[in-house]
């Protein structure tokens, strides 16, 4: 048993392959308590597959999984709503809290639209009650799956906002996967870079930004993304072969 | 723009209900004029001939009786499918070895003429309540386990998925997503197997029963009375229709939250 104390998570030489593709190949993250982490690596790179073994969705082919909490909160890619439930019954169904719920719908600004069905929301609302279902469990370990993805910029800013001021208000751990760099900047306190398949952790970017700074327009922020960028980040884009 | 495209509808609903009537005149004067011609009212009769048996019969009040009779049977027989029906469509849909067991089972269910079921029912139950109940079962049976099975393979199994992450316990994840995920297919089982049931009933009736519409028809056809024959036609399409759609509004109002959920229905 390895010793993770102090440790939220720890995932030691992760490897899983998908039939002859070989996707993670030998994967190391180490999450500390509170601490906000994101991966970042290009489409297919198998981020995804990282957060489903963590979460027990998915069973590595080799390598460990530590973890020191004891409810996990997921915020899918897709809404994974519940089409014939309210928002109030979407959330009900994973926690049946009455008291609970109607904090956190206050809390992510949904309680006036606790009686309408998914359909009836926008992406952004949908994406909100994601977030509300996660955070209902009160998780010590927040795994969000590119919540982001298919929003348009400014509700993106918005929740990204919203997201980071709860996780850091709350003292979440958790973990980010994107493959958009400034999401990364924004949410994280590090950044685990990976390559493409079969994947590796290519390197490891400490942010050491204050919640002020950060913001998508933010000129500290965005001297940050130029020092990741110069530092060769794009490397990590381009197939293993080539950058060897 | 809303107001004149509301407008528009409302037009259009009234010029709607127009044609209806005038479809049911033109049925009604063509009608007149083959019988007419035909002078034969033992072949076919005219429409009022068919419409004074029927005031006749209405007024005697035993149709009633026997309105309710066929009902019972028919709903009996569709309780009976639906019970049926819906564990074994979900042990269908939920396992592929379940599913190719059954299909011979279904095949055979589903292609055994209704006249040879009756003669095994007759055979087993004789004339009276249980075999036009039991063909009435059977025929819908294949329906409504086909319509589950579908539902079930339907289900969305990322939402599987999410509950599996939040540790949702399996009978709120069989009952909020799997038997959630089926009411659609249900309903639309049900509202074919409405019109179906009828049919079947009045059929079975005819041909094995002991009360009823069907053979009330089988009498008025054994005295060679063919405007009751027509009067209990008229009747049973009536019936029908009018259960249809006391049906289709009652899934109207408590399928509201499905409508709006799913967008169906």
């Amino acid at each position: 048993m390895a010793d993770i104390s102090g440790s939220a998570l720890k995932v030691e030489n992760l490897r899983k392959s998908y039939g002859t593709l070989k996707v993670l190949d030998g994967i190391d993250v180490e999450v500390k308590k509170g601490e906000r982490v994101a991966l970042l690596g290009p489409s297919g790179c198998g981020k995804t597959t990282i957060l489903k073994i963590v979460a027990g969705l998915l069973r590595p082919d080799a390598g460990n999984v530590h973890m020191n909490v004891s409810r996990i909160g997921f915020v899918f890619q897709e809404d994974r709503l519940i089409p014939w439930k309210t928002v109030w019954e979407n959330l009900e169904f994973v926690l049946p809290y009455p008291q609970r719920i109607e904090r956190i719908l206050k809390l992510v600004h949904l309680w006036d639209y606790r009686d309408l069905y998914p359909v009836q929301l926008s992406g952004g609302m949908k994406q909100r009650v994601n977030l509300a279902r996660a955070l209902l469990v009160e998780p010590d370990l927040l795994l969000l799956d590119e919540p982001f993805k298919g929003l348009d910029l400014e509700i993106k800013a918005e929740l990204l906002d919203e997201i980071l001021q709860m996780c850091s208000s709350m003292k979440v751990t958790s973990v980010l996967v994107t493959h958009d760099l400034r999401e990364a900047l924004i949410f994280a306190d590090r950044i685990y870079i990976l390559s493409q398949p079969p994947t590796k952790v290519r390197s490891i970017v400490n942010v050491n930004l204050p919640l002020e700074h950060r913001d998508f327009c933010d000129l500290k922020l965005l001297d940050k993304e130029r020092e990741v960028l110069s530092q060769g980040f794009w490397v990590a884009f381009e197939p293993s072969s080539r950058s060897r | 723009m809303k107001v004149s495209s509301r407008s528009e509808r409302y037009f259009k609903s009234r010029h709607g209900g127009l044609f209806f009537l005038g479809g049911i005149g033109l049925i009604l004067f063509l009608w007149w004029m083959a019988s007419t011609l035909f002078n034969a009212p033992l072949v076919l009769p005219s429409p009022w001939q068919v419409f004074q048996e029927l005031s006749n019969m209405l007024r005697r009040g035993s149709v009633f009786l026997s309105l309710v009779s066929t009902f019972s049977k028919a709903i009996t027989g569709l309780g009976i499918a639906f019970a049926f029906g819906v564990p074994v469509g979900m042990l269908s849909g939920l396992s592929r070895t379940a599913d190719e067991l059954l299909k011979p089972f279904m095949m055979v269910v589903r292609s055994v003429p209704v006249v040879s079921w009756l003669a095994s029912a007759i055979l087993l139950w004789g004339m009276g309540w249980t075999a036009p109940t039991f063909i009435v079962a059977v025929s819908l049976f294949p329906l409504v386990c086909f319509n589950v099975a579908e539902g079930v393979r339907s289900v969305d199994l990322l939402l599987v998925e999410m509950a599996r992450v939040y540790q949702v316990p399996k009978k709120r994840i069989m009952v909020d997503i799997y038997m959630g995920s089926l009411i659609p297919f249900m309903l639309s089982a049900f509202r074919v197997s409405i019109g179906t049931m009828w049919k079947v009933a009045i059929v079975a009736e005819y041909l094995a029963g002991n009360k009823g519409i069907g053979v009330e028809l089988s009498w008025a056809k054994f005295y060679l009375n063919t405007p009751r024959v027509f009067a209990y036609t008229l009747l049973a399409v009536l019936a029908g229709l009018g259960l249809e759609k006391f049906f289709e509004f009652v899934i109207e109002r408590y399928g509201r939250k499905w409508r709006i959920s799913l967008e169906v229905l």
